[in-house]
Formats: C-alpha cells, structure tokens, sequence
C-alpha cells in the first residue's frame, strides 16, 4: 500500500510522523464552528428565537444537531452552554448540584467551622444561561463558554432521549417557562425577559419524548445529507481544494447506503473518510480505473463499516 | 408568575409571522414547525343557492366578533389556518355512507377497520414505564438512613442514596403466538412497537413462544438458538399472553397450569421479576397462576394505578 503514514511501524518515538501531521482536526473548541445550514434550518432557529420555544432538532446520529448549537452561538455571538445527558442524567443535573457528601464530611469534623449551605452548591448550565451574574457568586467555574461577554446564551440538552423517560417532563418548567426555583437556598433563578436564551435541545429518537414536551416546542427534523450537501459541508470544511475527493466519497457513501451496505448518510463519517484521504494523501480512482487497495480500505474503515455480527 | 408556560398554541405562530415576516412560499414550512398546517389562499364559502343557508351564512357572519377579520386580515394573517365550512354542502351523516355492495370479481381489497389499541393510547407510555422501572440506589443521599447510622454511632463506610426509578435495564417480552391471541395480533404489534419507543429498541428483548417459553421459544435476535434463554440478571420479563383462557378446546399447543407453574418456577429462581399482561379479566386465570405472578388486565381500562396495584 503506498499512502503517507502517520503512524509508521518500522519507526519509533519521535520519528513517527504523527507529531507532524498532528491532531488538527480533534475538536479544537477555540476555532470557528464550521456548519452547513439549509433553509429549513435556518428558518426553525428564527422561529425558537421569534416564539422563545426551545428549539427540538431531531435526526439520525452524525447529521448535524450538536455541532448547530456551537454554530448558533458563534453567529448570534452569544454564550454557549452544553450539557451531555446519559442514562443517569436527572433533571436537576441541569439546574444545579448540591454536594451533600462533602457538607456531611465537613459537618463531621469539629475543627472546621460550618460553612453556609451555598458553599456546596454548584449552577449547572441552565442556571448559567438564565442568570449568568447570580451563578458567578457560587464557587463553581463557569462550563465552555467562548463568549462570556454576551447578555445572550445557547444552551445544547445533547441526546435528551438517552435519559429515564420522566427526565424531559421534569424539564418543562424551566425550559418552558426560563425560570426554576433553588430549594437549596430558597432562591428563584430567572432568564431575562430582553435576551432569552435559546435553548437547543437534540434527540436520535431512539426513544419517544413525552408528548406534553413536543408540544412545547420548535420541532426541526435533520435528514440524512445526500450528494449535493455532503459536497458542500466537506467544501465548508476543508475548502475548495479537493473537489474530486469529494465527490467520489459522497458518491460512495450514497451508494453504499442504497445498496444496504450502510445505514443513511452520516455526515461525520463522511468527513472522516474525507479527512483520512487528505491526511493519508488516498487519491480517488480516475475514471475508468480500478479503485487501489487504500481507497478500499479507507471506504471499508470510514464509510462501510462491516458489521459486527454477535459471537 | 405562571408556573408552566403553556403549549405551543396560535399565538406562537402569530407572533412568528409578525417577527419573520414569511413570505407565502416560507409559511407553510414555518406553520409546521409549530405543528400547524397551513392550508394556504383565502377561502371562500360559495354563493348559497337557497334562501335557507343564505339565512345560516348571514347568520354565522353575524357572529362573527368584528375586530377579528381587520385584525388579521394583514400579510402576517394566520386566519387562513381557520377552517372553512362549506355550509351550503348537503350535510353528511354517517346513515349516507353506504358500504359497497360485495363483489366477487372485485380485486379491491376492503380496508381493515379502524385500530384501536387495547390501552388507551394517553396512558401508555405511563403504563409501560411503571411497569418496567425498577429502582436503582442512585439517587440523592439518603439523609435518614446516614441520620440513623451516625446516631447509632456506626462508621459510615458507604453513604446510602435514595432509590431512583430506572427502566435502563430493559425488558425481556415473551409474545405468546397460540391460538387464544390470534385476535390481539396487531395489538401485540403495536404495543411491541410502542414499548420500543418508550424503553429503546436496543433494549427490547423478543421472544416469540407457543405454549410456555420453555415449550416452543424462538428469539427474534438470534433466531438458531435452540430454546429458550433468561435474560440477564435485573432485567425483567413481561409476558403477552392469555395463560390459555382463550384457546378453543382440543387445542394441542394450549400448555397446562403446571407448565406455566414450572416456568414461573424457573423465573422466580433465577431472581428475575415479570409482570403479565393478558387481554381476559384476571378473575378468568387459573387460582393457582394467580397466586404465582402479577397479572394486568391488557384492557383500555388498565390505568397506571391498577398496573400498581398488580405489582403490589
């Protein structure tokens, strides 16, 4: 096989070309967020913002809901906020945590002098993007946020439907109406009515959201991207400069997928396969030529993806 | 201050039209990201042709509050979303909807009649979420429980937490495929398929069985396996089935209280825990497989509470 290697097994510790070619790409959070927008979805963010619904982007995994947040958020040059929610994720996560533990552990040794209950308090990201100025009084660091000037804020809820199925109802209240009680502290946290923040909440579907939740807000459903718009998000990304490998790996990806060798076009897998032929310097078959071994290979490992049967 | 800011309703949408100022081709695309349907052109009811209606229509428009139709009749006018009424149209009742004489040469198929699931379809997800959770200690601290055992001067080595409800473990479902549940076929689709939305569809385990599971059971993921498998521990079962209530008589498949006592025998042994749903009255089970498992009426009538009170 003959492509340029980064990792190189006849080499050892530094000569390996690794340091060079380096991790360019590993989500470098201080860069520009890179996206793609279609009409539709730049409609259904006015719309979240106009009525101050949360906006609900809907989607196969790799078509573009999380990264439209940070995208959101850099264009309107507002806050941003993220939370990752898992299958232990409760709804108050996302409000605020109240360290029990450590007061117990304090509480129980008598050479330190109790502290007030706030001390133990921490705003969790809905606290910041509603009322930034009150969740800086707490000792807590205030989560990613590259523009920490700015009166507004997005918050992305990533893969709400990974949480127990109650989690999304507890939410109503704060994410309906911009505003949450803190029992802890006897405390009422308020968005300001002038600048909302726009809320961004994404959903595989993997489980049905409760109806009570859909009905409060602006539903944008992300399809998977074909030829055309897989061209342009790679153009987005890494410029004009290799058209042709775009085209060859979308048309790839695309057929892949109608000939059942793949779910839908993904987007992310795409730019994967896209930033292993740059990097790897793989070159597309020209016309009428056979594809070489790296091309397969690159396609097996980034687009096609054998499935893994159980044992 | 309102608590609970209400759903999306018509003000959500004028007030996006007022901000956005959509043209024609954008707001149908707008109306329905707010889950409304935008019908489009101003619609007119046509002229009455006897003085009757022409009477009802100048009626109707006299009801009309005034400042309604100079309110919205701008550019950002959601009114074409009101339905119009054709009220000269001859009024359909459901006496004129005839069915089609039957033709036998006919290759039109008849429709199937409208489904309705046997759980009120508000009440499902409710259903099969209590049904399922299954607490997990991973809750807030348990102040009680580390009141007690500091006042009972024990070393907290471990601090308790409160119980959480969590349906993350899955469900393993047996679908009884016997006779007696042959005309709860596609309730047993829907509510498989209801059940994948509300747990996950990767945390759906289906069995299809005849009988008992450990008579004839075959695993809709890994079809070859030569019978029936528990599923992991903390998982638990839920059995679709009519425990053979329903089966006709002589039927040779229907299995006997024993072979569902040795099989709610096995479950109960390796610890797991499973709730049945049966589409019969439990009064109509046999005593002795009452006594042995949780049995819900898989009726529309089932609530939340009388899942509850089964598991209780």
């Amino acid at each position: 096989m003959n492509y340029t290697k980064m990792f190189d097994i006849d080499k050892v510790g530094t000569n390996n070309d690794y340091e060079r070619s380096g991790p360019a790409r590993l989500a470098d959070r201080t860069k520009e967020p890179v996206y793609e927008y279609t009409t539709e979805i730049e409609l259904a963010v006015n719309v979240a913002l106009a009525t101050g619904r949360p906006l609900l982007v809907r989607g196969p995994s790799g078509s573009g809901k999380s990264s439209l947040a940070r995208s959101i958020a850099h264009k309107l040059g507002w806050r941003y906020y993220e939370f990752n929610v898992t299958s232990r994720t409760n709804a108050q996560d996302l409000l605020w945590t109240f360290d029990s533990v450590q007061r117990l552990n304090d509480a129980m040794d008598s050479n330190t002098p109790m502290k007030d209950r706030s001390e133990y308090l921490k705003p969790g990201v809905l606290w910041w993007a509603f009322d930034r100025e009150s969740a800086s009084k707490f000792k807590s660091s205030e989560p990613f946020s590259p523009q920490p000037d700015s009166v507004g804020s997005v918050v992305l809820i990533d893969e709400i439907d990974k949480a127990e199925p109650d989690v999304p109802n507890n939410l109503l209240i704060p994410v309906g109406s911009l505003w949450f009680p803190v029992d802890e502290i006897d405390q009422q946290v308020k968005a300001s009515t002038e600048h909302p923040p726009l809320i961004v909440i994404t959903t595989n579907d993997e489980r049905q959201l409760p109806s009570a939740f859909l009905r409060r807000c602006v539903v944008q459903k992300l399809t998977a991207p074909l030829e055309l718009r897989l061209k342009a998000i790679a153009v987005k990304h890494f410029g004009e400069r290799n058209d042709t490998l775009y085209e060859a790996l979308a048309k790839e990806i695309v057929e892949a997928a109608k000939n059942g060798e793949r779910p839908e076009p993904n987007a992310a897998e795409f730019l994967d396969a896209v930033w292993a032929c740059i990097s790897l310097q793989v070159r597309p078959p020209k016309d009428g030529q056979k594809p070489t071994e790296e091309w397969i290979s690159v396609r097996e490992a980034t687009l096609v993806k054998p499935k893994l049967t159980s044992l | 201050m309102s608590k609970l800011r209400p759903e999306i309703h018509l003000a959500d949408l004028i007030r996006a039209f007022q901000v956005l100022k959509p043209d024609d081709e954008t707001k149908p695309l707008l109306a329905s990201m707010l889950g409304f349907e935008y019908v489009g052109g101003i619609s007119t009811a046509p002229a009455p042709t006897d003085a009757k209606s022409a009477k009802r229509n100048k009626r109707s428009t006299q009801y009309k509050p005034k400042s309604r139709s100079s309110k919205y009749a701008t550019d950002a006018a959601p009114n074409l979303l009101v339905e119009v009424v054709d009220e000269s149209a001859p009024v359909k009742t459901p006496m004129m909807v005839l069915p089609k004489p039957f033709d036998e040469s006919s290759e039109e198929l008849t429709p199937a009649p409208k489904f309705f699931p046997l759980l009120a379809p508000i009440w499902t997800r409710a259903i099969i979420t209590k049904m399922l959770s299954r607490d997990a200690n991973y809750g807030l601290p348990d102040i009680s429980k580390i009141i007690d055992i500091i006042s009972a001067n024990q070393p907290l080595d471990q601090i308790p937490r409160q119980p959480l409800p969590t349906i993350r473990n899955g469900v393993q479902i047996l679908i009884d495929n016997g006779p007696g549940l042959v005309p709860f076929l596609r309730d047993q689709i829907f509510f498989l398929e209801e059940l994948k939305l509300v747990v996950g569809a990767d945390k759906v385990d289906v069995w299809e069985f005849i009988g008992t599971p450990l008579k004839h059971a075959v695993s809709g993921r890994e079809p070859n396996l030569p019978g029936y498998r528990l599923p992991a521990p903390g998982v638990p079962l839920l059995l679709l089935t009519d425990l053979g209530i329903a089966a006709p008589p002589f039927e040779v498949e229907v299995a006997t209280v024993d072979e569902w006592l040795s099989f709610i025998q096995e479950v109960s042994r390796s610890g797991h825990q499973m709730l049945t749903l049966t589409p019969y009255h439990p009064a109509r089970c046999p005593a002795q497989l009452k006594s042995q498992m949780a049995i819900i009426q898989w009726d529309r009538g089932t609530s939340v509470s009388a899942v509850l009170r089964a598991i209780s």
